[in-house]
């Protein structure tokens, strides 16, 4: 007889002889099922409970994120809101501020003013001058005795001279209105001297400051 | 007749396994296994139901944020005009915080005595320069005490002091620190 039926009839019997050992006894039964109850928990929590607590876990911080997103939103809506009010409410005002602090440098109407102002308090203009500002275009980010950001809110500069002639109280009247512009300006030199010229005596204003504006 | 043997009835037999040690502790085991299973079985069930609402509800968020982020988007422009707003507020309030030139003037104005007439009157990087004609020395000495002793003058010296060529009066400078000027 072959080999193979000699093993198969032996394995047939030890597998035989287990099954109604299984059969027969109680304790190996319930030890067979306490490791099939703790097989069937370990592919529970390895195959369905650990992912899904993961995925929930993760949808119950978005959702949390986006709550928080909402109320912060819902916040900036109401303050936004608010905004639209007081810009609607303001806005003669901030028509008025758009030509203090203009978006860009407009030179032009700092040298209009100057000019005004001299009418004005009849001084004479002998002399103004702008420094090199960009007027259409690119701002460069700094260069010297062009542009100083000098404002932690950013707000950018450029320089600006002008020497008159008059009378004393009307170089002093010339001056506090320059200061008093709806533009804010910044003087950094002001300087009132007595020229004498053959017989006469003159009395000059020389004024250098920086006028003030936002990049657009 | 004879006595019948007493036989003695348990409705409840008890097999052997079960009343040892071993197989009450096996049993125990097994029956607490089988509530841990159905536990995790419930969880499960529970898990997977509870994914349809919470994935209903971050639909729902995803959805209101979208809405919300058009509702700010349409008020992009009032941002930006307010924003700019209060950058120019800020920096004009900045501005015009400081003392004026004109002001240092009107007090310099105010504390000359009348003998003296004033040639030169500069400001620049927060110090003042006077130079003027003098009648007299006290005269001077008047006008560098009345600007010390005004606030908004700091460290004024007498920086020069001398006889005009016509002799009418004393040229003088004077320098010193103001607060700074606008």
């Amino acid at each position: 007889m072959a080999d193979w039926r000699v093993n198969y009839t032996q394995y047939r019997r030890y597998f035989f002889d287990i099954v109604s050992l299984y059969k027969r006894r109680q304790d190996l039964r319930a030890f067979l099922e306490i490791i099939l109850s703790i097989g069937t928990i370990t592919l529970f929590v390895a195959l369905a409970v650990r992912p899904t607590v993961t995925t929930i876990s993760q949808l119950l911080t978005d959702i949390k994120t986006k709550e928080d997103t909402i109320a912060q939103m819902d916040t900036k809506i109401r303050s936004l809101g608010t905004a639209q009010n007081l810009v609607t409410q303001y806005a003669g005002q901030i028509a008025l501020l758009e030509t203090a602090i203009p978006d860009g440098p407009t030179p032009e109407s700092i040298m209009k003013q100057i000019e005004g102002l001299a009418q004005k308090n009849n001084v004479s203009v002998l002399g103004s001058s702008v420094s090199n500002v960009t007027i259409i275009g690119q701002y460069p980010e700094t260069k010297e005795n062009e542009f100083q950001i000098s404002t932690p809110e950013g707000a950018i500069f450029f320089v600006f001279s002008g020497t008159l002639e008059g009378d004393f109280p009307l170089l002093i009247n010339f001056l506090s209105d320059l200061e008093n512009l709806r533009r804010p300006l910044i003087l950094d030199g002001v300087s009132i001297t007595t020229v004498a010229s053959q017989d006469t005596k003159r009395i000059v204003l020389s004024v250098t400051g920086r006028a003030p504006f936002l990049k657009q | 007749m004879a006595k019948k043997k007493k036989e003695l009835i348990n409705l409840l037999p008890q097999e052997e396994f079960a009343a040892s040690t071993l197989g009450r502790i096996l049993t125990w085991l097994l029956s607490t296994f089988r509530m841990i299973v159905i536990a995790t079985e419930m969880i499960v069930m529970a898990a997977f139901l509870s994914r349809f609402w919470l994935d209903a509800r971050n639909t729902d968020l995803n959805d209101e944020i979208k809405q919300k982020s058009a509702i700010i988007s349409s008020y992009k422009d009032i941002e930006n005009t307010f924003r700019k707003t209060q950058t120019k507020l800020s920096v004009f309030s900045s501005l015009t915080s400081t003392p004026t030139v004109n002001s240092f003037v009107g007090t310099i104005s105010d504390s000359l005595p009348t003998d003296i007439i004033l040639s030169s009157l500069a400001f620049k990087d927060r110090t003042v320069k006077i130079n003027g004609v003098a009648g007299s020395e006290q005269s001077t000495a008047q006008l560098v005490a009345n600007l010390t002793a005004k606030t908004e003058f700091r460290n004024i010296d007498l920086s020069g002091l001398e006889s005009d060529r016509s002799g009418i009066g004393i040229l003088f400078s004077i320098s010193g620190n103001t607060g700074e000027p606008k």
